[in-house]
């Protein structure tokens, strides 16, 4: 129990750094985006974050995120948003394949700042292959803990449902991950990231 | 478009008191690890302290045999336990052989040292401690205390650090800024520049590469040690590793 807690509040206490944002910001706009299916795009896309996360430690997934796969991955980005905009309802399959695509991006795409447990999941990734994947779970859930929250709010508080049905919250939204494509696919997207971090740093 | 989000399919007050709880518990995690703050491991200060009490130990010493079990391979460490402190060396399962080291290559230069290359420095040295950094990454930075520390008690032993620093981001590239946050940070031994991480991707197999990230390269350039993270346990057992292979030379 005690390294369950410990995973999760090592991903929560990363949550605004740098290589963090890269698996959230994307998040959080897909989940903003798609207004019908907010809990389902979220879910799904923290189980495939986790998933690749762990599948690349433990020698599952050999792609790696370099040249022309990373344009790819900028085209499939923006297919996620359109999708996740357009899906209907929970039920979707458009709902379910925008979160499952988005988070494995996120998760394909992610440099995580690797602390103690998270280096533990990755060291023993390929030997404990169950155990470390349910962990790198409990590990997503407290990193991406804000879009998990931004999707079950609405639930607990209408009102805040019906402010994030709102257009300029969608629009938000697209932005972003109309940005996080762009600078997928042309390649631009850690140098952003990072001028952001250096801005913070002070550098 | 209206009504279409599907809170309202959630209407029975037991979900609502559902949701409710799990947004509650997952704000007050939020807020309690904020105002936890941050995690600036005392595992970094101990990993200086325990290990060296170890290097002074007499045999015997509980701390030393802490070390000793640490050193091993970690799926074997729960069993060398229990063993009798007095016989727990001869307990410990052999350090592994993990493979053999690539060199360093297409760097752009070195800093804190004369050498030019990585052989030049195992050359110098029986063990070399080679850790994938950089220096804006701040779970790379919480183990510079226990590598310093390593450094301190070992370069006159035959053991040198080497910091392979390569840049996640661009601002990292800059090697006036990697000279300033080395001086800042205390980073006093050899550090490579690996700017275009081509050594970072070439010792890192796979699609991702991680910071930080340490290796142990023996006498003939075998890996003996390879960890990810920061964690203080991680450096407690570099730590006593680099003694047993001191040992052991």
């Amino acid at each position: 129990m005690g390294t369950l807690i410990d995973t999760l509040t090592e991903g929560i206490r990363v949550i605004t750094w740098a290589c963090t944002l890269t698996a959230l910001v994307p998040g959080l706009a897909l989940v903003l985006v798609a207004r019908r299916a907010r809990l389902t795009v979220a879910l799904y896309y923290t189980a495939a974050a986790a998933f690749l996360a762990w599948a690349q430690a433990a020698g599952h997934w050999w792609v790696a995120a370099r040249g022309a796969a990373v344009v790819i991955a900028g085209i499939v980005a923006a297919g996620t948003y359109v999708a996740a905009w357009r899906a209907p309802g929970h039920s979707s399959p458009l709902a379910t394949g925008a979160g499952l695509v988005g988070g494995a991006l996120a998760g394909w795409l992610w440099r995580p700042c690797v602390g103690d447990r998270l280096g533990d999941i990755l060291n023993d990734a390929s030997t404990a292959g169950p155990r470390t994947l349910a962990l790198m779970a409990v590990y997503m859930v407290g990193v991406l803990l804000p879009l998990l929250l931004i999707a079950i709010a609405p639930y607990a508080v209408p009102g805040v449902g019906r402010m994030l049905d709102r257009l300029p919250f969608a629009i938000a939204g697209a932005a972003v991950g109309a940005a996080y494509a762009v600078a997928l696919a042309i390649g631009q997207y850690d140098d952003l990231i990072g001028e952001l971090y250096r801005i913070s740093a002070g550098y | 478009m209206g009504g279409a989000y599907a809170a309202p399919q959630m209407k029975s007050s037991l979900s609502r008191s559902v949701a409710a709880g799990v947004l509650l518990v997952g704000v007050a995690l939020i807020v309690w690890t904020a105002v936890s703050g941050p995690d600036d491991e005392p595992g970094i200060t101990e990993t200086a302290s325990t290990p060296t009490a170890a290097t002074q130990a007499e045999p015997g010493d509980a701390l030393a045999t802490t070390a000793a079990v640490e050193a091993a391979p970690r799926a074997t460490a729960t069993t060398a336990a229990p063993a009798p402190t007095t016989t727990t060396s001869e307990a410990l399962e052999p350090i592994p052989v993990l493979g053999t080291a690539f060199t360093l290559s297409k760097l752009d230069g070195w800093l804190n040292t004369e050498a030019m290359s990585l052989e030049e420095i195992r050359a110098d040295n029986e063990i070399t401690v080679v850790q994938f950094w950089t220096f804006g990454c701040r779970n790379c930075k919480k183990t510079l205390d226990a590598l310093g520390q390593l450094h301190a008690d070992f370069r006159d032993r035959g053991v040198e650090v080497v910091g392979v620093h390569s840049p996640e981001f661009g601002y990292e590239a800059n090697v006036d800024n990697i000279i300033k946050a080395a001086a800042e940070l205390g980073v006093v031994w050899p550090i490579a520049l690996d700017t275009t991480k081509y050594n970072f991707h070439v010792w890192q197999e796979g699609p991702t590469g991680y910071w930080p990230r340490v290796y142990i390269i023996d006498s003939d350039n075998q890996i003996r040690f390879d960890r990810r993270g920061d964690g203080a346990h991680t450096y407690r057992e570099l730590y006593a590793t680099v003694e047993r292979l001191l040992a052991e030379a």
